[in-house]
């Protein structure tokens, strides 16, 4: 029974496990597409200012 | 007077139990197999070496300590009270470093430190689903040598903290044992490295048994891994160490390390990554084996279940290869031959061996397979997905009394 018991244990951490791990990709996945889209959109404001705007001279 | 006494490691052997005795000399014997194991690169040299010669130091350098007290001038684990604690501090040479990096968990933070600033984290970022559960399948014997070794009569603390040794991780098996069961400590550590050597030695076995030479030699597409920048492994870094510590407070120590040396590579701190790579890595690498060795007398090995754990510690390491071989063949079938199953068996967290064997079989299978980048995502995760199992035995264990009482029926 404790034996039962123990493997139970070991399957909710094996659960928990799984469950983090993804939190944890998902985590990854949204801080790649944000880190992508903010980037693009400072290109796209680059290619939008009329040529030599910002030069000094 | 007895001659001998004057030579009192020799005179010692013949004032203990016979079983001491031939126990000290055995640990000489294999200090010095230790010792050529590493010189050989058979075991983790950097570990196995220091250990070897403190091993035959401690045993060797057996003294009387007073009239009656048989003891050593390195270290004694088991002081407790305060005030002996001061004076042995003062005569056991390597007490300091014991009290003051060992007991607080500080020696396998600040490897895990030295880990972080070489650890390139892109590989993982590049596909972080697939090295993440793939990692999960390879923590099978972390997690599921418990009830083994419950089974067995050990106590939950104990079972959890050998079932970390499927984790392949050496700082975590050490953070482990030293939270829930430093009783075990020196046991558990010394097998947790003596083990790595498993992967080199039979990872390679059990692939060859269990997976086609045709599958083994899966190609896999590079031109598929993104390009990861700097801004976002920081912002990673950032967002994943307040998430883990917020949810493991219990193993906030090993995640705020691992993820500053990882965060100080990415910023390109010079100064802070040569020293967290060279000098604190060596340093803590050093002082943990040669450490270890000093804490494998006669009395411990004899007081603890020491062949139990032993045959938990490889069956935790099989189990975790098994497992992350059953990820690998599943993420094989579901991609329709498209991933390599050899880059599950890199999950089992033991940086960057794992992924070396992954990758040197798939070559030897396929000359043109290439999987050592994808390898390498799995690994990295296996070292957070360890961490991470590591933190919910010791919140479990140590928070929730009641889910240990409905385990043991007490």
């Amino acid at each position: 029974m404790e034996f039962l018991r123990a493997c139970l244990f070991a399957l909710g951490i094996f659960v928990s496990l799984m469950i983090i791990s993804l939190l944890v990709a998902g985590m990854m996945m949204i801080i790649y597409r944000a880190v992508h889209k903010s980037e693009k959109k400072a290109i796209t404001n680059i290619e939008a200012q009329p040529t030599g705007a910002g030069k000094l001279g | 007077m007895n001659i001998l006494e004057l030579f009192q490691g020799v005179y010692t052997l013949f004032q203990v139990e016979p079983v001491i005795a031939i126990t000290r000399i055995l640990l000489i014997l294999v200090g010095a197999a230790f010792i050529y194991l590493g010189y050989k690169g058979i075991f983790e040299a950097l570990v196995m070496i220091p250990m070897g010669i403190a091993m035959i130091g401690v045993n060797a350098g057996t003294m009387y300590m007073d009239a009656t007290t048989i003891g050593n001038l390195y270290v004694d684990p088991l002081i407790t009270d305060k005030d002996t604690l001061m004076t042995v501090m003062q005569i056991k040479f390597l007490q300091p470093i014991y009290n003051f990096t060992f007991s607080n968990g500080l020696i396998p933070c600040m490897i895990f430190m030295g880990i972080g600033a070489i650890t390139e984290i892109n590989f993982m970022m590049a596909k972080p689903s697939l090295s993440l559960i793939l990692a999960v399948c390879a923590e099978f014997g972390t997690i599921f040598t418990f009830p083994i070794a419950m089974a067995w009569g050990f106590s939950p603390a104990d079972a959890a903290s050998i079932s970390i040794v499927g984790g392949a991780d050496g700082p975590m098996v050490l953070f482990t044992s030293l939270v829930l069961s430093p009783k075990l400590l020196v046991p558990i550590a010394v097998i947790a490295y003596m083990y790595l050597a498993l992967v080199y030695i039979a990872y390679p076995y059990i692939v060859k048994w269990l997976i086609p030479k045709k599958i083994q030699g899966t190609p896999m597409d590079l031109s598929t891994i993104p390009n990861i920048s700097r801004t976002e492994k920081i912002a990673f870094v950032i967002v994943a160490t307040a998430v883990l510590c917020l949810l493991f407070p219990v193993a906030s120590p090993l995640f705020a390390s691992f993820f500053v040396g990882v965060v100080i590579k990415e910023a390109d701190v010079k100064g802070h990554l040569e020293f967290l790579s060279g000098a604190l890595l060596y340093g803590a690498t050093f002082f943990l084996g040669f450490v270890l060795g000093a804490l494998l007398t006669a009395d411990t090995i004899l007081s603890g279940e020491v062949w139990k754990l032993l045959v938990l510690g490889c069956i935790s390491l099989l189990l975790s290869g098994l497992g992350g071989l059953a990820g690998g063949m599943i993420a094989y079938k579901l991609s329709k031959g498209k991933i390599n199953p050899l880059i599950g068996l890199a999950g089992v967290s033991c940086v960057p061996s794992t992924a070396k064997v992954a990758q040197k079989l798939a070559f030897k299978a396929n000359k043109k397979t290439m999987i050592l980048p994808f390898a390498m995502g799995t690994n990295v995760a296996g070292v957070i997905t360890t961490a991470i199992v590591a933190g919910l035995f010791i919140s479990a264990i140590t928070k929730y009394p009641a889910v240990i009482n409905w385990i043991t029926g007490g």
